[in-house]
C-alpha cells in the first residue's frame, strides 16, 4: 500500500471576468485533471511543471486544505477530508504570524499538535538546524525573505510529521543557503525516514533530492511523466552534479518541461 | 528595525506660540467680554484653582469620561469578537448596530434622563453609548477581515477554533480595535461635556455653562482650555498605544 495515494484527482476554479458595469461572466478553469499517483513510505517525490499549472493546488488537496471536485487522496489507506495530523505543510508564501517572534512562530505547530515532549528543546533543535540561532526573539518583518522561509521550514520540521509537503520552500533563498538547506533536507529525509512531497521549479534541485519526479503538463494539468531518479543514496550533492546520470536526467527533464512551456505559449495561456 | 518617527517638538512649540500670538492680537481688537486675552484667562486660573472648582470639575468630567469609555471597551471588544466570529449574528445585528452608531447620541439624552434620572450614572451611560459602537464595529471588522491564509495555516497544523481566535484573529484585530478606541475617545469626550451641559450641571461642562451664563468670559475660558488639554493628552496617549501595539506592522 502506498503511503500517499492520489486517485483520479480533478479540480477546477470559477473565474469571474468583469464585462462592463455590473455584468460578469463566470467561466470554469480546470487546474488539475484526473491525476493519479502513489508515494511510498519514506519516498521523496518532487513535483515539477510549468508555473501556474496547478502544483500548489495539487499539494493543497493532498494536505486536505482544498476539496477536490472528483477523486480522492488517501494517507495510509484513509481518505483525507481535512487537515491530518500525519502531515505538515511548508507554504510557498510562508505564512508566519507577524506579531509573534521567530521562536513563538516555530512553537505554533508543536503547540497545536499537542506534542507532549519538551517543546522548548525541540524548538531549539530546529532553530539551530535552519541556522537561526540568535534570531529567536526577532519578528518576521526584521528578517530577510530567506530567513523567513527558514522559520516556516523549522515550524513544519519541528512537528516531525510522517509526511512533509513542501511548496517551493527554497524559492527565495540565496544560492549558499539553498545548498545548505538542500543538504539538510536530504539528511533529515534519510535520518528520520519521512515521506516528502516537494514542489519546485528548480529541476536540478528535484534531481538532487528525489527518488521520483512527477512532471505535470500545462493547464489543465495532467501527469506528463513519472521519472525515477536512479542515483544511489546517500548522495553527495556536489559530486552528483558532475555525474553523467545527473546530466542526462537534467536534459530529459528540461526538454519535457520546455515542450509544456511552449505549448502554453502557443495557446496564449 | 524601523524606529519610531521623532516628534518635531520645535515645530509644536512654534505652532502654540503662533496660536497664542494670534489669540492675543484678536483679543486686543475687541472687548474682554467677547474674547479675553490669553493673559486675562491665565489671571482667572488662580481663583478657580483656589476654590477647588477647577479640580473638582476636572475630576468629575474625567470620571464620567473614563467610566463610560471603560464600559464601552469592556462591552464593545467582546461583542465585536462574537459578532465578527458568527456570520449569522452579523445579519441580525447589522441594522440596529449601524443605526445606533450613525444616529446622534444627543437625541437619546431626554429618554435616558427619563429612564435613569440626572445622576452621574446617566452621564456615564451617555458616554458609553457614544463610545461602544465604534469599538464594536471596528473589532468586528478586524475579526472578519483576518487574513484567511493565516487561519488556514493554523488549521493545517491542527489548531482548534479557540486557538485560531486567540492566536490569529484577535491579534490581527488589535490595530482595528485601537482605531475604534481612537474614534471612541473623541466621541466620549464630546459626550461627557454634552451630558454635563444637558442633564444636571456638573464637571467642566457645568463650569462652562455657569460662567457662560454669568458672562464671565475669562473664567469660562479656563475649563475650555482644560477640555482642550485633556483631548490633546488623550489623542496623544491613544496614538502612542497604537504605535506600541502595532509595531509588528512596520515593514
Ligand atoms: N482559489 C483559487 N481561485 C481561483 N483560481 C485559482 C485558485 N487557486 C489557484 N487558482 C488558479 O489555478 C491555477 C493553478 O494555480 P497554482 O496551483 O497556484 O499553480 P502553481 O503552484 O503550479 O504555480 C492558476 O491559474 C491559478 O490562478
Ligand atoms: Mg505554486
Amino acid at each position: 500500500m502506498y503511503k500517499i495515494q492520489v486517485d483520479h484527482l480533478s479540480k477546477s476554479f470559477n473565474s469571474i471576468k468583469k464585462k462592463g458595469v455590473g455584468r460578469q461572466v463566470v467561466s470554469t478553469m480546470a487546474a488539475i485533471d484526473d491525476v493519479t499517483f502513489g508515494v511510498e513510505a519514506t519516498e521523496f517525490l518532487s513535483i515539477v511543471g510549468p508555473s501556474g499549472c496547478g502544483k500548489t493546488t495539487l499539494l493543497r488537496m493532498v494536505a486536505g486544505l482544498e476539496k477536490p471536485d472528483r477523486g480522492e487522496v488517501r494517507i495510509d489507506g484513509e481518505r483525507i477530508s481535512g487537515p491530518s495530523p500525519k502531515l505538515c505543510m511548508v507554504f510557498q508564501d510562508i505564512l508566519l504570524l507577524p506579531w509573534k517572534t521567530v521562536r513563538a512562530n516555530i512553537e505554533l505547530g508543536l503547540r497545536y499538535r499537542n506534542h507532549s515532549n519538551d517543546i522548548a528543546a525541540a524548538v531549539d533543535r530546529y532553530i539551530d538546524l535552519v541556522g537561526l540561532k540568535g534570531f529567536e526573539s526577532y519578528y518576521p518583518h526584521q528578517l530577510s525573505g530567506g530567513m523567513q522561509q527558514r522559520v516556516g521550514l523549522a515550524r513544519a520540521l519541528a512537528v516531525e510529521p510522517e509526511v512533509l509537503l513542501m511548496d517551493e520552500p527554497f524559492g527565495s533563498l540565496d544560492a549558499q543557503t539553498r545548498y545548505i538547506m538542500q543538504r539538510e533536507l536530504a539528511a533529515i529525509h534519510s535520518k528520520l525516514r519521512r515521506t516528502i512531497v516537494f514542489v519546485t521549479h528548480d529541476l536540478e534541485e528535484a534531481i538532487l533530492l528525489s527518488d521520483k519526479i512527477l512532471m505535470l503538463t500545462g493547464r489543465p494539468s495532467r501527469i506528463k511523466e513519472m521519472i525515477q531518479v536512479r542515483l544511489r543514496r546517500p548522495r553527495d550533492l556536489y559530486d552528483v552534479k558532475s555525474s553523467s546520470v545527473f546530466a542526462e536526467l537534467r536534459k530529459k527533464l528540461w526538454n519535457s518541461l520546455e515542450e509544456e512551456i511552449l505549448k502554453v505559449k502557443a495557446v496564449g495561456g | 528595525m524601523a524606529g519610531m518617527a521623532r516628534e518635531p517638538v520645535v515645530l509644536y512649540i512654534i505652532s502654540v506660540v503662533v496660536f497664542l500670538a494670534v489669540w492675543q492680537a484678536v483679543s486686543m481688537s475687541t472687548t474682554p467680554l467677547f474674547l479675553p486675552s490669553p493673559g486675562e484667562v491665565a489671571a482667572a486660573v488662580p481663583s478657580l484653582v483656589g476654590s477647588g472648582a477647577l479640580t473638582d470639575a476636572t475630576l468629575s468630567t474625567l470620571y464620567v469620561f473614563l467610566a463610560g469609555l471603560a464600559l464601552g471597551v469592556a462591552a464593545g471588544v467582546p461583542l465585536g469578537i462574537v459578532l465578527g466570529r458568527f456570520q449569522v449574528l452579523n445579519g441580525v445585528t447589522y441594522i440596529p448596530v449601524t443605526t445606533f452608531y450613525s444616529m446622534p447620541f444627543v437625541a437619546l439624552i431626554p429618554l435616558l434622563v427619563i429612564w435613569t434620572g440626572l445622576g452621574v450614572e446617566t452621564k456615564a451611560i451617555i458616554v458609553f453609548i457614544a463610545s461602544v459602537f465604534p469599538i464594536l464595529i471596528n473589532t468586528q471588522a478586524g475579526i472578519q477581515q483576518t487574513n484567511h491564509r493565516l487561519l488556514e495555516m493554523a488549521t493545517s497544523f491542527g489548531a482548534t477554533e479557540q486557538q485560531k481566535l486567540m492566536d490569529i484573529s484577535i491579534p490581527f484585530s488589535v490595530p482595528y480595535i485601537m482605531s475604534g478606541i481612537r474614534i471612541a475617545v473623541g466621541r466620549a469626550i464630546v459626550a461627557a461635556i454634552v451630558a454635563e451641559l444637558t442633564t444636571s450641571i456638573s464637571g467642566l461642562g457645568g463650569l462652562l455653562s455657569y460662567y457662560g451664563n454669568e458672562f464671565a468670559t475669562a473664567k469660562m475660558m479656563v475649563p475650555l482650555v482644560m477640555v482642550a488639554f485633556i483631548s490633546l493628552a488623550l489623542t496623544y496617549a491613544v496614538k502612542k498605544m497604537e504605535e506600541r501595539l502595532g509595531r509588528w506592522r512596520l515593514t
